[in-house]
Parts: structure tokens; sequence; C-alpha cells
């Protein structure tokens, strides 16, 4: 039997666990990391939470639950991740700290390993081209929710090798999920057009006389599972402000993808989506009672 | 009640079996066929009976401008006249007509049967009475109603034209094919259909009419519609209703082109 391959995951925030939960179920080993070790003791309790209710809604084999809880290695020391194939970071989703981390992670794998990036918002190519041998850096976009969405976008840098892409596309492939190989344009495929749907819909709010509420309950009723805005205070209103500044900024300010004021004033009031006690678009429920 | 039905397919269709099966006496005519001078006669002959006249043409504004000014000039003075708010404002088509005060705006947008809510919107010409009137309408048809404000392409049939109109920027950008945009917009944002397929159903040619509409009304280099689809148009190619568009309906299923 072909010994089980080994991948690893930086940064255990909602991405980096939803990422780590996939890998898993997919069989591969996983080696978590992050500086802080609350955090990681946090993310290995939550992804064993996920896979207990797996099998309590009998999703999950309880042979294979055992199994695979086994295969979680945890590490706040960077160098725990050079046995991995692949590293997949999924820090904070800021350019020097993402830049240094890549750094970093050359000093301990060997010149093969893949070192894939997360980020929603910076261009592959940009952080490749500080590390050493930029030809193995490779963009996963994972859709959010991970567990829900099947799609996975694999981000070609003009420098990323042949080999490096069929990997990638090989072990997104082996966690069922749907590959999707792009060059590293603005938002690629589906933050581009999150952000048509998203920016039309606060383009519509200019006209007065039609609010948040009415925009939602149409698109609703076209079948989309969630309104715009909704769909802004789920993702987080912080976080599609940023990709909505990053692509317009990337774009060369190409008229399709401002940003809107009422977007940043949103978050300036911290009324950044569902998980802020300040709501975000909607109050949540707790303000309405 | 007799109502007359004039515009493309499939919103004409659509509508005509809706109203059909609440017992309303349909006259229904293609705006294509009324070239034919026959068909043009029978058309205004049902205009002059009609009690409310539905219009829906939206691949352009000219083409709208000489349906709507010709069904209007015949219909009786009670007669209510309802207009698709999608390649003009309500406002604007009023300003084309006769009697300004019965004309009242609506939209909807292919598959309508599961869309359950109509966008309605009276023009600022409209009176009181045809508003309610229109709503009634609407109302006794099955749809919930939901006011929006007048201006062309509304709330959704603008949304999803813009999002189409992104999808085609999309695919070029990113040298990838109709099929990979359509199921990543499925499989990546959970999307009830594939943008370019949803095209093909709502036709190339309103996509395009809606966005030329927008483009118009507030200048913003957003709603310039994507040259493929411009290109098309010209070769006839208008989706599902002409066999072909993003993807050929000729065979059983459709085919990506």
């Amino acid at each position: 039997m072909q010994a089980a391959r080994q991948i690893a995951i930086v940064g255990m925030g909602t991405t980096g666990i939803a990422i780590a939960y996939a890998i898993i179920l997919g069989g591969d080993q996983v080696i978590l990391h992050d500086t802080n070790a609350h955090a990681l003791r946090l993310a290995v309790a939550q992804i064993s939470r996920r896979i207990d209710q797996g099998v309590r809604l009998r999703k999950i084999d309880p042979w294979l639950a055992r199994r695979i809880k086994r295969s979680m290695t945890i590490s706040t020391d960077l160098a725990s991740c050079a046995p991995a194939e692949a590293v997949i970071e999924a820090i904070r989703d800021q350019q020097t700290p993402k830049q240094k981390l890549l750094q970093a992670l050359e000093r301990v794998v060997t010149p093969d390993t893949i070192l894939a990036t997360s980020s929603n918002t910076l261009p592959v190519t940009r952080l490749a081209a500080e590390t050493q041998f930029p030809d193995r850096v490779v963009g996963l976009h994972f859709c959010q929710p991970v567990h829900a969405l099947s799609l996975v976008e694999i981000v070609r840098s003009p420098i990323t090798r042949q080999s490096v892409i069929d990997q990638a596309a090989a072990l997104v492939r082996r966690i069922n999920k749907t590959a999707l190989i792009v060059p590293d344009t603005p938002g690629h495929v589906v933050n581009r057009l999150l952000q048509a749907y998203t920016g039309e819909a606060l383009a519509t709010l200019e006209r007065g006389s039609v609010d948040e509420k009415t925009v939602d309950r149409l698109m609703e009723a076209a079948g989309f599972p969630m309104g715009p805005f909704q769909l802004m205070d789920f993702l987080g209103v912080d976080k599609t402000f940023e990709v909505a500044q990053a692509m317009y900024e990337d774009s060369f300010h190409a008229t399709p993808y401002h940003p809107h004021p009422r977007q940043q004033r949103l978050v300036e009031a911290g009324r950044t989506g569902r998980t802020s006690p300040r709501g975000g678009w909607y109050l949540n429920e707790e303000q309405q009672t | 009640m007799r109502v007359l039905i004039v515009g493309e397919i499939p919103f004409v269709d659509t509508l005509a079996g809706l109203c059909r099966a609440k017992n309303h006496r349909v006259d229904l005519f293609l705006s294509e066929d009324l070239a034919d001078q026959d068909t043009l006669d029978k058309m205004v002959r049902a205009a002059t009976r009609c009690q409310v006249a539905i219009e829906s043409l939206n691949e352009s504004r000219d083409g709208k401008l000489w349906l709507v000014e010709g069904v209007e000039a015949n219909l009786s003075d009670d007669a209510l006249f309802l207009v698709s708010a999608l390649a003009a404002s309500t406002t604007e088509i009023a300003s084309w007509t006769e009697h300004a005060n019965r004309v009242v705006g609506y939209g909807l947008l292919p598959p309508i049967t599961i869309t359950e809510l109509v966008e309605f919107t009276p023009a600022l010409q409209t009176d009181f009475e045809s508003a309610t009137r229109a709503r009634r309408f609407w109302e006794e048809l099955g749809f919930g109603v939901v006011r929006v404000p007048d201006y062309a392409g509304l709330v959704r049939p603008r949304m999803v034209c813009s999002l189409i109109n992104e999808a085609v920027r999309t695919m070029i950008a990113n040298d990838l094919s109709v099929e990979e945009i359509d199921s990543a917009m499925q499989k990546g944002l959970n999307h009830p259909r594939g943008p370019l397929s949803w095209a093909d159903e709502i036709g190339l040619d309103v996509v395009v009419g809606t966005l030329d509409a927008l483009l118009r009304d507030w200048g913003d280099a957003r709603y310039r519609p994507a040259p493929p689809l411009r290109q098309k148009i010209f070769a006839g190619h208008l989706g599902r209703k002409s066999g072909r568009g993003f993807y050929s309906y000729e065979g059983e299923t459709p085919v990506a082109l």
C-alpha cells in the first residue's frame, strides 16, 4: 500500500480549518501549523467535532473517523511542515506576512514541495516573485463555505510549472472537489462574478426607494441561494469590501469593480456581518429584540 | 377579460399561459410576425377590443418604440397598458404614447414560472387608478407584486444582465469555455443556473437591449455589452429561441459551443 500523502496547512483561522477538514476527509494526512498553540488546539477540537457530526449523520464511517482523527499532526514549529508534498497557507490576507511566510517555508521544505496560497485578494505572481523557486508557487482558492461548495480555483502564475498545476489538480480531485485552472487575473472567476453580483446590488441602492430587503427578496425568488446583501453579511462585509478594493486596484481602476462607499461606512461602523455583534446590512437577532 | 399580448418569446408564451389559466381571453402576437400586413391588421383589431394590453419586446429601444406606439394608438380609452421596462423606463415608454396615464411598467425574467414575483413600476405620468388596476391584475395572475423604482432594467433584469455581461468578459479574460464558466458559478457560488445558459434562456438580444438601456441612462462603462454578445446577435444566434446561442439546442440536450 502506498503511504498516505502529507499535506501541511499553515494558519488555523476559519479558512485554514475548513481546508484542513476537506483534505482529511479525502484521506491525506495533514500537518496543521499555527504559531499560536491555543488556536491549534481549538482547530483540532473543531475538526474532531465536525468528524463526529459526520459520523452521527452517517456521512462518515466510524472506522474511518478513528483513522482520520489520528492522521492529524499539529505543531507550532514551521519546520514540521518539511515532510509535506504540498503546503497550503491560509494566514491573514496581507502581502507582507504571506511573503515572509513563503520565504520561511522555503528554508524548511525541499525545492519541489508545492507552496500553495489560499489568498482571496493577492495575485499569486506577486507572492511567488519574492521566493527562491517561484515556479512551485500556485494559488488554491477554495470557495466558501468549503464543505458546501465543490469548486477550487487553481491559480497559475506565468511562472508556475505545469507539473505543479497537475499535482494541485490531482490533490483537488482526491478530495472530491472540482478544479478550475485559471490564469492570475484580478478576482479570477468566482470573486469576479461575486463582485459583479454584489457590486450591481450596491449600485441599485443608489436609486432610492429600493432597499436591501427588496433586492434580496427578488434575487432569492429567482433561485439565488442568498440575496446579495445577505450574501455580503454571510461572507463578511469587510471581506467582500477587501475583495472589491483589491480587484479595483489590480485591474487599474477598471469601472465594473468599484468598491462602494456604503460598504466602507459599514466596515468603519464595525457592522461586518452575521458574526458581528453589530450585525451587517441586517441587524442580528439580538439587536432586533 | 380580453388580454392582448405582444412581444417576443419566451416571455409572451408564458404570460399567455398564465392568463389563459385565469380564463382570460388571450390574443397573442409575436412581434416578429407583425411585418406581415395581415397579422398586423389582426393585431390592431385585437388592440381595439382588449381591456388589458401587455407588451414585452426588449431587443432594442427602437423596436420597442415602434411596437408601443402601434399598440397604444389602437387601444380603447379605458384599456390598461402594461409595458416591460427592460429596454427603457416606464416613464420613457409612457412618453411615446397618447394616454401616458394608463401605462404601467413591469419586469419579468425567464423562467417566469419559478420567479413568482413581478416587479411593478408606475411611470411618473401613471394615474392612481391605472396603477391599482395593474397591481390587481398581476396579483390575480398569482404573482407577488414588488414595487421598484422606475429605471430601465428595474432590479432583477439589471442584476442578471450585468452578471451575464461580466460572465462573458470573465470567460474571455481567463480563456475559459462556456461550460467552465457556467459550472464555476454553480459549483463555486451555488447559483441556480449558469449565467450563459440563462442568457440563452432570456435571449441574447434582450440581454443586450437591457444593457444598452442601462449604458444610455447611466453612462457607466460597466454596462457596455461584451463584444461576443453582439457578435452572436449579428449571427442570429440569439439563444434557445433561435436554436443557438452559447449552447446549441439542435439536439436533445444543449451542447456548449
